[in-house]
C-alpha cells in the first residue's frame, strides 16, 4: 500500500488477517459459474465467447466452439439443467429448443454488438479460462486483440476541494444510472426468457407461455422481443394450440422477416400434424 | 500503513501496461478476487453464485469502459460495490440475513485449522456487518485488499478526502464492534 496517512492498529490488523487469507472458492464453482455466464451471454456450450472454456463436464470438443461463434449447440440447455432430462419423449422438443437456444444466443449476441451502448471487446482469440489463479498471482492480464477503451473511468475528484463527508453521494449512480437501469432490465428480460426456455425444455408449455406473457407485459418493447415471440410459437405448438401457433408464426415472420429465429419458428410449425 | 500483508492485492497501486483485456482471461485470473470481494462486502454465502454471476455480466458488458492503464481490481471493486448495493436493498438480502449457509470447507489445511480460520472469518464478517456499506467498502479495499486510497476514491467515485474519512470511521466502527464481540465471547465463556 502506498499511502501512510492512517496506520492501522495492530489489533485490527491481526483481526483482519484471517480474512486476507480467505481461501479461493472451489474450482468447480468457478467452472459452473462460467458456464452459467456463458449461457446468459449466449456463448457456445456455455464455454466462453471465444471457444471452449474449461472443465465443465460433458462439454463438447473444443474445436466445436468457433471463435466468436454461437452455434456450438445446446448452450442454454446445458446451462439450465436439461442434462437431467430424459431424452426419449422430449427429444423432439429438446432438438427444437437446442436449435432455438443457440440461434437465440447468436442473435442476441449479434443484437448486442449492434445495439449495445458499450462496445463488447473483441474476444475471438481469447484462450479459454481454466481454474482460478491463486489470490496472490500477479494479475497480468493476457492481451486480447487491441481494442481501445472507449470511455476512460472517472477521474479521481480533486482531494483539495473535497469535503470529508461521510454522507457523500452514492457512487456512480448519476453518470451511469441509465446504463445500470439498462443492465438491470436486460438481466430481468434474460431471466424471464431463460425461465420460458427451461419450461419448454421440460415440456411445460403452459408455464412457458405464462412467463412469456409476463415478459410481454413487463417489457412490451424489450430487447428480447424477437426471442420471446419465437418461443411463443414453440410453446403454442407444444400445447397443440396449432391455429394460434400458425397465427403467431405468421405474425412473427411479418414483424421479423429476416430473423435468425425464423428457422426455429418454421421448424416448430412444420411439426404440426 | 497497517494492514500490509503479502496477501494483499498484488496490483494495488501498480499500473499495468495499457492493453486490452479479454473477458475469459479476466474471469480466470480475477474470479477468486471477485468472489472474495463480494463476500467481504456482505453477500451471503448462499447468494454468492448469483451475485458473482450478475457481477461478471456487468463486468463483461462494461469491459470496454475499462482503462487498461489503470489497475483492474479497483475498477472491478467499483462494479462489485454497485452490485452489492442493489443486493443489500433487495428483500432477498433482508430475508436471508439470519439464515446464511455455512462457508464451504477447504481440504488443504487440517480440520482444526479450517474450523479455527472459519470461525475467525465469521467473526470478521460479523464485525464488518456492523458497518454501513460505504464505510465497509473503503475498509475492505484498503485494509484487506490493500488498495491505495486514491484508487479507492476513483473506484467508488468519491472524493479522496471522503475515502479517508470513511476509512477512519470504519476503523472506529470495527474497533467498537470488536470490543462488543470480545465482551460477548467473554460472557459466553463465563457462562460455560
Amino acid at each position: 500500500m502506498n499511502d501512510e496517512r492512517e496506520p492501522l492498529s495492530p489489533e485490527i490488523d491481526a483481526f483482519l488477517d484471517v480474512e486476507r487469507r480467505r481461501p479461493a472458492p472451489p474450482p468447480e464453482i468457478q467452472d459452473a459459474l462460467f458456464s452459467r455466464i456463458g449461457a446468459t451471454l449466449g456463448w457456445p456450450n456455455g464455454s466462453g465467447p471465444g471457444g471452449n472454456g474449461g472443465s465443465t463436464p460433458g462439454r463438447s470438443d473444443p474445436s466445436d466452439a468457433a471463435p466468436g461463434g454461437h452455434f456450438g449447440g445446446g448452450a442454454h440447455l446445458a446451462a439450465h439443467g436439461t442434462k437431467h432430462l430424459v431424452a426419449g419423449s422430449l427429444a423432439k422438443t429438446l432438438a427444437t429448443l437446442a436449435v432455438g437456444g443457440v440461434l437465440g444466443a447468436g442473435a442476441h449476441e449479434a443484437y448486442d454488438r449492434t445495439h449495445d451502448r458499450r462496445p463488447v471487446p473483441v474476444l475471438a482469440t481469447a484462450p479459454a479460462p481454466a481454474r482460478a489463479a491463486p489470490a496472490s498471482a500477479p494479475p497480468e492480464l493476457p492481451v486480447a486483440p487491441p481494442v481501445p477503451a472507449t470511455q476512460p473511468p472517472p477521474a479521481p475528484p480533486a482531494a483539495a476541494s473535497a469535503r470529508a463527508d461521510t454522507t457523500a453521494a452514492k457512487p456512480g449512480r448519476e453518470p451511469r444510472g441509465e446504463a445500470r437501469e439498462h443492465d438491470r432490465n436486460l438481466a430481468a428480460e434474460r431471466a424471464l426468457i431463460e425461465q420460458a426456455r427451461t419450461a419448454l425444455a421440460r415440456d411445460n408449455g403452459a408455464a412457458a407461455l405464462a412467463v412469456l406473457e409476463r415478459h410481454a407485459r413487463d417489457f412490451p418493447r424489450g430487447e428480447l422481443e424477437e426471442e420471446r415471440e419465437s418461443l411463443q410459437v414453440q410453446a403454442l405448438v407444444g400445447l397443440e394450440r396449432y391455429e394460434q401457433a400458425r397465427k403467431a408464426g405468421a405474425r412473427f415472420h411479418r414483424r421479423f422477416p429476416l430473423s435468425i429465429f425464423g428457422a426455429v419458428v418454421d421448424e416448430a410449425l412444420k411439426s404440426i400434424p | 500503513m497497517g494492514g500490509k500483508s503479502s496477501s494483499q492485492s498484488p496490483n494495488a497501486g501498480t499500473a499495468p501496461a495499457p492493453v486490452a483485456v479479454d473477458f475469459p482471461s479476466l474471469y480466470k485470473q480475477e474470479f477468486a478476487y471477485a468472489w472474495r470481494t463480494l463476500r467481504r462486502l456482505g453477500v451471503r454465502e448462499r447468494d454468492l453464485p448469483d451475485l458473482a454471476h450478475d457481477f461478471f455480466i456487468v463486468v463483461y458488458r462494461r469491459l470496454a469502459d475499462y482503462d487498461p492503464a489503470r489497475p483492474i481490481r479497483p475498477w472491478m471493486f467499483g462494479i462489485a460495490f454497485r452490485v452489492v448495493s442493489d443486493y443489500r436493498r433487495s428483500s432477498r438480502f433482508a430475508r436471508e440475513a439470519l439464515d446464511d449457509a455455512p462457508e464451504p470447507v477447504d481440504d488443504a489445511p487440517s480440520i482444526d485449522e479450517q474450523i479455527a480460520d472459519r470461525q475467525a472469518r465469521e467473526q470478521v464478517m460479523r464485525v464488518l456487518d456492523a458497518l454501513d456499506l460505504d464505510r465497509r467498502a473503503v475498509l475492505v479495499m484498503h485494509d484487506i485488499e490493500g488498495h491505495p486510497v486514491p484508487d479507492i476514491a476513483a473506484a467508488l467515485t468519491i472524493p479522496v478526502a471522503t475515502a479517508y474519512s470513511r476509512l477512519r470511521l470504519a476503523r472506529e466502527d470495527v474497533t467498537a464492534a470488536m470490543k462488543r464481540l470480545q465482551a460477548r465471547v467473554a460472557r459466553e465463556e463465563g457462562r460455560a
